[in-house]
């Protein structure tokens, strides 16, 4: 009896709620009578791919790109901020060693991924300045900065923690991640000063070496 | 929504020391607030969100069924006591807080209300309230009637929202319910942490975390703490569930 009362009830809220939508799929009609070609889509994203997000980030030219651009080649990625003095060095350090232990061919097929969690301070500017600062060549490192909300997001899809300290600095994890071309995360180097051996294992195998 | 006044939030692990400037300057004028931050008054859902609130959010909302969600967004585990993508069924009643939800559909329903949810300064403020008193997490009672609740097994009914007290502010069952998601959970960051990825090498953090309490008498905070920091953007849990918040006046 009781099951039957809820049963009602969650039919009768579903049929609510509907409604509207029906009439909006409705008035949306009149504009598809149109016929304009379907715009050509992308592939649909796998299952775990992080390039769901949708979130929008601007590289350290100023141009605004959703993270999905990164789409189609493996990525090594880390997130840090620019003015970080202590562990954001060694971090982009243990990137360097990673990229060092793949052959010169491999390097075209690999994208290396800065993101920062300082959308306040790590303007494209900023970026442009430590891309020179850290000597981060232009083909291969992809600097981005983005609005706090990307940035929660991003960091809570790769299990970063992440804390702004309220005087500029911010706690985080030190973790570089290894996506594959679909942005499935597929390795996580935890911690500074880690051999690069295991992930370079990794990235030879996605770039079918 | 009901308005929780702003006020002073003192976070559990007080920010690093390293820089001894730092320090003194982070010790407020009571001399008890290092680290303490600003919280301005903001509005916080009265209730829970209800498996009758979340039923209309994936009614409008298919890619948020639990036939169709992206295993990027949720566990296998979402939604799990509901009998059907539309159908919460006699596990999961209309009334009671809807749970096996992750933080990203929690996030997603809340801007689906044009909210968010709240941070965990903002929790944690609006949590200090006891039924009488807006600062209760000096009030040995108050604290151990949430400990109380933390050390009861789940039900597998849950009650339903309103059924345990409803604070000075006009805010019910932020505890003794449901454990809540927060937008922030993953700013919990533990020092020495198992997983290794931070901690051991204390000294090399950007503002490492330091390891004194504000308030060690306040034994249920750890615990909310310790189990923010376990979570898992994806995960889902059988006594976890969430409400929303919006920016104050």
């Amino acid at each position: 009896m009781k099951r039957r009362v809820l049963a009602r009830f969650a039919a009768f809220a579903a049929t609510a709620l509907l409604l509207p939508g029906l009439l909006l799929a409705h008035g949306s009609a009149h504009r598809g009578s149109e016929e304009l070609p379907p715009a050509p889509r992308p592939a649909a994203f796998a299952d775990h791919s992080i390039y769901q997000l949708g979130s929008l980030w601007w590289n350290d030219r100023g141009a605004q790109q959703p993270l999905s651009a990164l789409r189609g080649r493996p990525v090594v990625l880390a997130m840090l901020y620019t003015s970080c003095e202590n562990t954001c060095p060694v971090l982009v350090e243990d990137m360097k060693r990673i990229e060092r232990a793949l052959a010169p061919a491999e390097l075209r097929g690999v994208t290396f991924a800065l993101f920062s969690y300082d959308p306040a301070r790590d303007t494209p500017a900023a970026l442009a300045a430590y891309r020179l600062k850290r000597n981060l060549p232009d083909d291969g490192w992809r600097l981005f900065t983005g609005d706090a909300d990307a940035v929660l997001e991003l960091a809570a899809v790769l299990g970063v923690k992440y804390k702004p300290d309220g005087y500029g600095d911010f706690q985080h994890s030190n973790l570089i991640t290894v996506l594959d071309a679909e942005g499935v995360v597929r390795h996580q180097q935890v911690g500074l000063n880690a051999p690069a051996a295991e992930t370079a294992a990794l990235l030879h195998t996605l770039l079918g070496r | 929504m009901v308005a929780v006044p702003g006020g002073r939030d003192t976070p559990l692990y007080k920010p690093s020391e390293l820089n001894p400037a730092r320090g003194a300057d982070a010790v407020g004028a009571d001399g008890a607030g290092a680290g303490a931050v600003e919280v301005p008054a903001f509005y916080l859902d009265r209730f829970a969100v209800t498996n009758a609130d979340y039923l209309a959010f994936v009614a409008a909302n298919s890619q948020w069924r639990r036939s169709n969600v992206a295993g990027l967004f949720a566990d296998t585990g979402y939604l799990r006591a509901w009998e059907n993508d539309l159908l919460p069924g006699p596990l999961a009643p209309p009334q009671s807080p809807v749970v096996h939800v992750s933080w990203f559909s929690a996030r997603a329903y809340c801007k689906w209300r044009g909210a968010r949810l709240p941070t965990t300064a903002q929790w944690e403020l609006a949590a200090a309230a006891s039924e009488t008193s807006a600062d209760a997490r000096q009030d040995p009672a108050f604290l151990q009637r949430i400990l109380n609740w933390y050390g009861q097994p789940a039900p597998e009914l849950l009650s339903p929202v309103g059924s345990v007290y409803r604070n000075l502010w006009g805010v019910h069952d932020l505890h003794g319910l449901v454990w809540e998601w927060v937008l922030d959970f993953n700013s919990a960051l533990v020092t020495g942490e198992s997983r290794g990825d931070m901690g051991l090498e204390r000294r090399l953090f950007c503002a490492a975390g330091a390891i004194d309490a504000a308030n060690a008498d306040d034994y249920a905070a750890f615990m909310r703490f310790a189990f923010r920091s376990s979570l898992d953007a994806r995960y889902t849990a059988s006594s976890l569930g969430f409400r929303c918040a919006l920016t104050g006046p």
